[in-house]
């Protein structure tokens, strides 16, 4: 009983996204990200879109959701672990009126503050970042991703060349 | 459901306000405290075949996972990973990398593309992978999605689909929070439990320095799991099925991961049977054989061994990027 218990904390500690309807208005949770034309991470890229944007919620596929930009009008796929109701990052009831951070709030939510911490703490842990950094350089884009799985004929979904 | 709350600058100043509620005792470092609490706990709990699974309730510890009504993570998405910068850069202070140009890029290739079918394909900063230059057979992840493995789990593996089961156990770690949800540290908890998130603004230099000392905590503790203590028996299990699920996504064989626990069950067994002092895996992790059992009898039991890729790319390119390890 405790176990399932545990277990089933785990899991909602682990889930990606309380659920999500049309016309929420959320805001990107990833660093940088891509508008995809059709759900799937190999489909053709709209737009990119940033940490903090607002986009409102238009459709839900298969763990994607359609949104549009609210300062673009942009409209495109996000998979569903690239959004986040706002007041779950920082920008609860500091947005604008149309919906975006600004760059203060952002700052105050998160970057600004976290990179002025990691830097006292690199100096009193004698840590090397430079290393870290490059480490996380070694993202591959989308595109070689699909040429590496297709190659063995792996696919999956979204594609739409 | 939870209400509606007025503008708080929540979440980015936990640190602050935890700090400042329970007045600091100074930087945390690796082997303080904490890690003498880690110590008492391991002791307690035993780390051997399925009584690892009760862990956590056993020591009477609680975990911030345990503790906090985790529709969400109590840290925002960038928090996450400047607390996986610095667990990855304090794993990379204590191993060496191995620096084959070639061998990473294939990792990277290989994990980027199975994140992309985990629960999670998304993380602030997103996966990378790098290679430990250890004989320790291990592997690590960060909150942030900066995956270590050691040259060592590396030999272990004889094919594509192997390194695959490897790498995708860690992204199903990263995909759950594991890494942040094992906080003990009482006074992070604490914090999140009495709500102690009101608004800051500004940050004062004292604050910063409070605030960069519960960083260290809590970085501290995340460390203190992956490389000393282990995750509970059952965290690792849900990572097993996680794994299983990230292979089968992709077409290879969910069994590989199977082929990989009974080979370090085989070459750690020794330290398993409590002859030699356990190192990497085998002190971090429940014995191969009781995860095998419990993968049988639930994510494995309905589906069928083999994958669907083409095996002589694969078996290829495997060889041609990892044949010098």
């Amino acid at each position: 009983m405790r176990r399932t218990g545990a277990l089933l904390l785990t899991l909602l500690w682990g889930g990606t996204l309380s659920a999500l309807s049309g016309g929420d208005r959320v805001a990107v949770s990833v660093r940088e990200d891509e508008l995809r034309s059709v759900p799937g991470f190999l489909s053709a890229i709209e737009a990119r879109v940033a940490y903090g944007e607002s986009v409102t919620v238009l459709a839900l596929q298969g763990g994607w959701v359609r949104v549009r930009v609210d300062s673009s009008g942009t409209e495109g796929w996000l998979h569903e672990t690239s959004v986040l109701p706002p007041r779950e990052m920082n920008l609860e009831g500091s947005t604008r009126g149309d919906g975006a951070a600004s760059t203060r709030e952002i700052a105050l939510a998160g970057r600004g503050f976290s990179e002025q911490v990691e830097r006292e703490y690199e100096e009193q842990q004698a840590l090397d970042f430079g290393a870290v950094n490059e480490m996380e350089a070694l993202l591959v884009p989308t595109s070689v991703l699909g040429e590496f799985l297709s190659a063995a004929g792996a696919g999956i979904a979204g594609r739409d060349e | 459901m939870r209400p509606p709350r007025p503008f708080q600058s929540t979440r980015a100043l936990l640190f602050v306000l935890v700090a400042s509620a329970l007045v600091t005792t100074g930087c945390a470092q690796l082997g303080s405290a904490l890690g003498e609490l880690a110590d008492a706990a391991t002791g307690l709990g035993g780390r051997s075949g399925l009584g690892d699974s009760a862990g956590l309730a056993v020591q009477g510890l609680k975990t911030l996972g345990d503790v906090v009504d985790a529709s969400t993570s109590p840290f925002t998405p960038e928090q996450e990973y400047y607390i996986g910068r610095s667990v990855a850069a304090t794993i990379l202070r204590d191993y060496p990398v191995y620096d084959d140009p070639e061998a990473t890029a294939y990792v990277n290739r290989l994990g980027q593309s199975l994140a992309l079918v985990s629960q999670r394909p998304r993380l602030y900063h997103g996966y990378t992978f790098l290679i430990l230059d250890t004989d320790e057979i291990n592997a690590f992840a960060s909150p942030g999605g900066h995956i270590f493995v050691s040259r060592g789990m590396i030999a272990l593996t004889r094919s594509e689909d192997e390194l695959a089961a490897v790498l995708a156990h860690e992204i199903g770690h990263v995909a759950m929070r594991h890494g942040l949800g094992s906080i003990r540290t009482a006074r992070v908890i604490g914090a999140v439990q009495d709500g102690m998130f009101d608004a800051l603004e500004t940050v004062s230099d004292q604050q910063l320095q409070e605030v960069t000392a519960v960083f260290g905590d809590t970085t501290a503790d995340v460390v203190d799991t992956l490389a000393t203590r282990g995750y509970s028996g059952a965290t690792e299990r849900q990572a097993d099925a996680a794994a299983v699920d990230i292979l089968a996504g992709l077409g290879y064989d969910p069994y590989a991961l199977v082929r990989v626990l009974e080979r370090m069950d085989e070459a750690q067994r020794a330290e398993y049977e409590g002859d030699r002092e356990r190192r990497g895996f085998s002190r971090t992790h429940p014995r191969p054989q009781s995860r095998i059992f419990d993968l049988e009898q639930t994510n494995l039991r309905n589906r069928e061994p083999g994958g669907r890729l083409d095996a002589d790319v694969t078996r290829q390119r495997y060889e041609r990027a990892l044949g010098g390890i």
